[in-house]
């Protein structure tokens, strides 16, 4: 009877849980309940953790709680789409980045569209970079692009395949007019491990966080960086566009919420979104989890988007990358 | 290293530290031995729980969970046929006929001994030559990664010990199964069925509660209805030395052990592989060269040396990529890369240099922590063991009940749950049939390896697959190949003569 009564108990509990969520909400001035912020990814990642610093200090300037739950799965597009279709009302957001609203799109692997979502800011941006061995027959960008272009297809790259790291690299490839090969890696990691091992010449990463150690190590030589400006952490590495290719990529982190927000909920976001960027609480959480604030708000954000999705349309339309 | 030896002490011996150990080394042994809670998630959960605090301690937790963690698989593996993690669907094959011998407490104290004894070594290879260690790990490129691969599958041969072809079936149908989702290449979608869902692949934890959990739910339901049939359920003998290992039994151990955590610690050190390919390895390895390898998946001692000594080795060899070159080894240290950047340390070559103190009390806790793991696990064993005595009826709903809830938090996704159903569905056809879930699971989880490597070794060497042959590593990883499996069909060609001639008396 008692063990019965156990087993009932766990049942109950776990509906319990389960039913709390279907409460119907009254109208009132926005927001008078609390948030979702949706992270498309698992628990634990950058996404993750830029999402839960947002919501910590969010309520603050909201009234409202913002709860992040992590809805992974299908690549995050199934987050995407979650958000994507949920309604326009600012209950559901979405913590944003080229792998959900950029990449499945372009390759026609979502539901939703680049421009389904409307936005709200831009928390940050990682750097990519490419670095090399010293070992190699080239110390600086300028040298690899002389090598690369006496023997064109020879010079081996490793990436992560069909997003930012590899189509960035294409669309500066393309701009330099030079010829590279290809060997896809499963994350920026093995990228600097095949790099590191020399089985490749040219490690692209989308953040420096995974090279820098050894380029101050002197294992690495830091060859170029795909931001709009230099990176603090690689002061003497250029940039594309001060080679004169223009060529920006920076993988974003940024809130979003589904298209078709009203115009006063849409303001409201916007505003508290600035706030928290401008927080001093904010900027210390995130200086302590080494993750740089590099906010761009509302439409400005959406021009981000765009440039992403323009660019490495062209370069996949050119490199014949699209089934 | 001296030098920083008295700072590095007096951080990790304070009370609140080893409070700190102690409490991740029980968090990762009860969320291990729950099937359906996985230790990657809740490292992932702890993480934001380490900013505040001291690097060290912070550390400390996570590396307690990572190893009870590692461990606490397989105590469910043992006791009801259900790996709480991947890493112990080895120890299933013999830690449960074992229990079904009524030798749970003999499985489950080899377990505890040859887990912190492949921990305890690796940690000291770790500590001494870490950055030999990786050099080497460097060597090993696309082709040495592919044809190491192409071993660890031959050990399918070895894990499926009565039935290869179906064995090797099965192995082929979890590399299959991986395929599913997007081509790493070309980046289209392959066997989607036009399901966003499945993009990303075959999630792999409800793939794994459904192969092992659910499965073995239904087999115990039917079995409960086809009652009067005399099976063999997991009981507790009464003979003392059936829970405990006697010296002389450790002693015959002591070799399995050692190639074990040898094992463990050079899986662990490549970046990408796993405690999971490691057991697998290592219990190939051992009934390859065990004096009666006709014992292993019935019941077999020394299969369960192999397996847990050979996952748990890894802990200590996946922490020689990440600390020496900022590379994570697997999943969890991969999150536990975190703790170093959110206190501003880099792991990688600057890393000893520049926080020598730091370094040295990680080394402090790993050892700190083997001894914990040793008091700790002993201590829980008395409880845990309690479990097979209860009530069928009530220990299987609550665990299918937590596996459902398990595959259905990690993503917040229901898909997700039909996928462990499924899998539960196929699970249990396999068992009925005789095809062995863990050559499926080890196909799913090595498919990925062998396809990248495969493909950048040919796109390196322009199309041509003599690299393989002509690199001197990769080579003695080919020839071991082919060495291993005709020593397996040798060994099985030997033992069912010795069954024709018994059977002929």
């Amino acid at each position: 009877m008692k063990r019965s009564f156990f087993v009932m108990l766990l049942v109950l509990l776990s509906f319990g849980t389960l039913s709390a969520e279907g409460q119907k909400e009254t109208e009132a001035e926005y927001p008078s309940k609390a948030i979702q912020l949706i992270v498309p990814w698992g628990a634990g990642g950058r996404t993750d953790i830029n999402a839960r610093m947002f919501a910590s200090v969010a309520p603050d300037y909201l009234g409202q709680p913002m709860v992040v739950i992590n809805k992974a799965g299908g690549a995050s597009v199934i987050g995407g789409e979650y958000v994507a279709k949920a309604p326009p009302d600012g209950y559901t957001l979405l913590a944003i980045t080229p792998g959900t609203n950029i990449f499945p799109p372009l390759f026609d692997q979502a539901p939703y569209g680049p421009y389904d979502f409307d936005a709200i800011g831009q928390i940050g941006s990682s750097t990519m970079a490419i670095a090399s061995r010293p070992d190699r027959a080239w110390k600086n960008v300028d040298e690899l692009i002389e090598y690369a272009r006496s023997n064109p297809g020879k010079v081996t790259y490793a990436c992560v395949a069909l997003k930012a790291p590899q189509l960035g690299f294409l669309r500066w490839a393309d701009a330099a007019g030079l010829e590279f090969k290809h060997v896809p890696v499963g994350n920026d990691a093995e990228a600097v491990e095949a790099a590191l091992g020399g089985h490749v010449d040219i490690a692209m990463t989308s953040s420096v966080a995974t090279i820098i150690s050894h380029v101050n190590a002197g294992k690495l030589n830091a060859l170029m960086v795909f931001s709009e400006k230099r990176d603090k952490l690689l002061p003497d590495t250029p940039t594309a566009v001060e080679l004169g290719y223009n060529v920006v990529a920076s993988p974003y982190t940024g809130i979003a919420g589904p298209k078709g927000l009203p115009p006063e909920v849409l303001a409201k976001l916007r505003t508290v979104f600035r706030q928290v960027m401008e927080d001093k609480k904010f900027q210390a959480l995130m200086t302590k989890v080494g993750e740089v604030i590099d906010p761009k708000y509302g439409d400005d954000f959406y021009e981000v988007w765009r440039n992403d999705f323009e660019g490495y349309s062209e370069v996949i339309k050119k490199m014949g990358l699209k089934q | 290293m001296v030098e920083h030896l008295l700072p590095a002490l007096q951080l990790v011996f304070n009370p609140v530290n080893i409070l700190i150990i102690a409490a991740g080394l029980f968090i990762g042994i009860t969320i291990g031995a729950i099937p359906g809670l996985n230790v990657p998630m809740t490292v992932a959960l702890l993480l934001p729980v380490t900013f505040s605090m001291h690097p060290v301690s912070g550390l400390s937790l996570l590396l307690g969970v990572y190893k009870g963690g590692t461990y606490g698989g397989s105590i469910s593996a043992i006791l009801i046929n259900t790996p709480g993690a991947p890493a112990a669907a080895v120890t299933c094959l013999d830690g449960y006929p074992m229990a079904q011998q009524g030798k749970a407490g003999k499985a489950l104290r080899a377990s505890i001994y040859g887990s912190v004894i492949g921990e305890f070594i690796a940690d000291l290879v770790l500590i001494s030559i870490a950055s030999q260690v990786a050099a080497l790990a460097l060597k090993f490129g696309p082709t040495e990664k592919f044809s190491l691969v192409l071993f660890a599958l031959s050990t399918i041969s070895v894990v499926s010990s009565r039935h290869k072809l179906k064995g090797i079936a099965a192995g082929l149908i979890g590399i299959f199964l991986h395929v599913v989702g997007s081509d790493p290449i070309s980046g289209s979608s392959r066997f989607t069925l036009g399901i966003f869902n499945l993009f990303g692949g075959v999630p792999f934890l409800p793939l794994l509660i459904g192969l092992f959990a659910v499965s073995e739910f239904l087999i115990q339901i039917e079995r409960k209805a086809s009652a009067g049939k005399k099976d063999a359920v997991a009981f507790i003998s009464e003979r003392r030395e059936d829970s405990y290992v006697s010296w002389k039994e450790f002693k015959e151990n002591i070799k399995t052990i050692l190639r074990s955590t040898l094992i463990g610690l050079g899986i662990g050190a490549l970046p990408g592989s796993g405690s999971a390919i490691s057991a697998f390895v290592s219990y190939g390895a051992a009934r390859n060269s065990s004096r009666d390898p006709e014992k292993f998946g019935k019941g077999s001692l020394e299969g369960v040396f192999a397996a847990e000594t050979g996952n748990n080795a890894v802990t200590g060899g996946a922490l020689i990529p990440l600390l020496t070159l900022g590379i994570p080894g697997d999943a969890i240290t991969a999150i536990m890369l975190g703790v170093f950047l959110v206190h501003g340390l880099i792991p990688g070559p600057e890393l000893f240099t520049k926080s020598g103190n730091i370094v040295v009390a990680v080394f402090v806790v790993l050892i700190v922590a083997n001894i914990l793991h040793f008091v700790i696990a002993s201590l829980g064993l008395r409880l845990f063991v309690r479990l097979i005595s209860l009530s069928r009826s009530i220990l299987f709903p609550t665990v299918i009940l937590i596996c459902v809830a398990g595959a259905f938090t990690v993503n917040s996704n229901i898909f997700d749950v039909y996928v462990a159903i499924v899998f539960g569905a196929l699970g249990y056809l396999m068992k009925k049939f005789n095809f062995p879930v863990t050559s499926l699971l080890m196909g799913y989880i090595l498919g990925p390896l062998l396809e990248t490597s495969l493909v950048q070794t040919l796109i390196l060497s322009d199309g041509s697959v003599l690299p393989i042959f002509t690199r001197p590593i990769s080579l003695v990883f080919v020839l071991l190949t082919v060495f291993f499996i005709l020593w397996s069909l040798l060994i099985q060609k030997k033992a069912l003569d010795r069954e024709e001639a018994a059977n002929g008396t």
